[in-house]
């Protein structure tokens, strides 16, 4: 190693009293066996088949959500009413309604409006003067 | 040889062999002093240098010579260290504090001294901490260093220096030296 690189001559140089590094050396021998020794271990590595370690939470990850976008896009489509509603115009709703007015008939119990009406607690005072506003002045009697 | 020799021979199927056995007989003894100096003991060091160098024959087939193939190895031989802690301290409840004062009492041999040096360079501003011990304890040239941080020789230079007088100052303070 040239002497400008060799710490411990530097480390002389600039501060003489610093403590001089301890090195380490290995058992004898050891660097006569060493190139032969991971060379063998490479040689042995390399021949061997890879073997793949399993990460099974990230197995059970991936299963877990590929289940979900498959459950999901089944039940997506699996729904027509929840597709395309909002390329549905006014209109076109309108006409289904009324043309399928059967099938949303349980929304219109008359037993839930008679609940209602039986809640309202405005004056009859109010309803005639509401009904004369709406009728443009008109006697109410005359409607019935 | 030289590690274009050393490359152009590992490189090539017929030869490969016969090449990483010359960059293990050129850089054994640099990599094993490195590694050494990180870890507890010899079967450690060992164990890391054995795995630094099958990851060198590995992956030399992408070594693009950007810097210079030391510095590319001490990258390897540094992850493995790290990696090699990592392990440890899963295994054994390790205080890490502690743990660096057993670094630099492996290269200072005698406790309080590697103690006292290990507090001290901790106290020093971030770079030349850095600079510190990649020039002490790793041993890495001025070259090597400026090729790793991007910055210029003289710059390094003057960071160890200053580094080193700090911590001579300390010493003295404290009257250790």
């Amino acid at each position: 190693m040239a002497q400008e690189e060799d710490i411990n001559e530097e480390m002389k140089e600039i501060a003489p009293g610093f403590p001089v590094k301890g090195s380490f050396p290995p058992p004898a021998g050891y660097f006569e066996t060493f190139p032969d020794e991971v060379l063998n271990r490479w040689k042995k590595e390399e021949s061997q088949p890879v073997v793949r370690i399993i990460h099974w939470k990230r197995i059970i990850t991936i299963a877990a959500v590929l289940s979900g976008l498959i459950i999901g896009g089944w039940w997506f489509f699996a729904n027509p009413t929840l597709v395309n509603t909002n390329d549905i115009t006014a209109v076109e709703a309108y006409q289904y309604i009324h043309e399928n007015i059967d099938e949303f008939e349980p929304l219109f119990e008359t037993a839930d409006i008679e609940i209602i009406e039986g809640n309202l607690d405005i004056p009859s005072e109010a309803v005639e003067e509401y009904l004369i506003e709406e009728t443009n002045s008109s006697d109410p009697e005359d409607l019935f | 040889m030289t590690d274009e020799a050393i490359l152009t021979l590992a490189n090539h199927p017929r030869t490969q062999e016969e090449g990483f056995k010359h960059l293990v007989l050129k850089y054994q003894q640099r990599l094993y002093s490195l590694v050494r100096g990180k870890v507890s003991s010899h079967e450690d060091a060992d164990d890391i240098l054995q795995n630094t160098f099958i990851k060198i024959f590995r992956h030399i087939k992408g070594y693009e010579g950007r810097s210079e193939l030391f510095t590319w190895m001490y990258r390897i031989a540094c992850n493995e260290v790290i990696n090699h802690q990592k392990r440890f301290s899963k295994m054994k409840t390790v205080d890490l504090e502690n743990h660096d004062i057993l670094l630099a009492d492996a290269y200072l041999n005698t406790d309080n001294l590697a103690a006292s040096l290990e507090t001290v360079v901790t106290g020093l501003p971030e770079r030349q901490q850095m600079v510190f011990r990649m020039r002490y304890f790793d041993e890495l040239s001025y070259k090597q260093m400026a090729e790793m941080l991007q910055l210029t020789e003289g710059a390094l230079k003057a960071s160890f220096h200053h580094a080193v007088r700090k911590i001579e100052e300390e010493f003295r303070a404290k009257q250790i030296l």
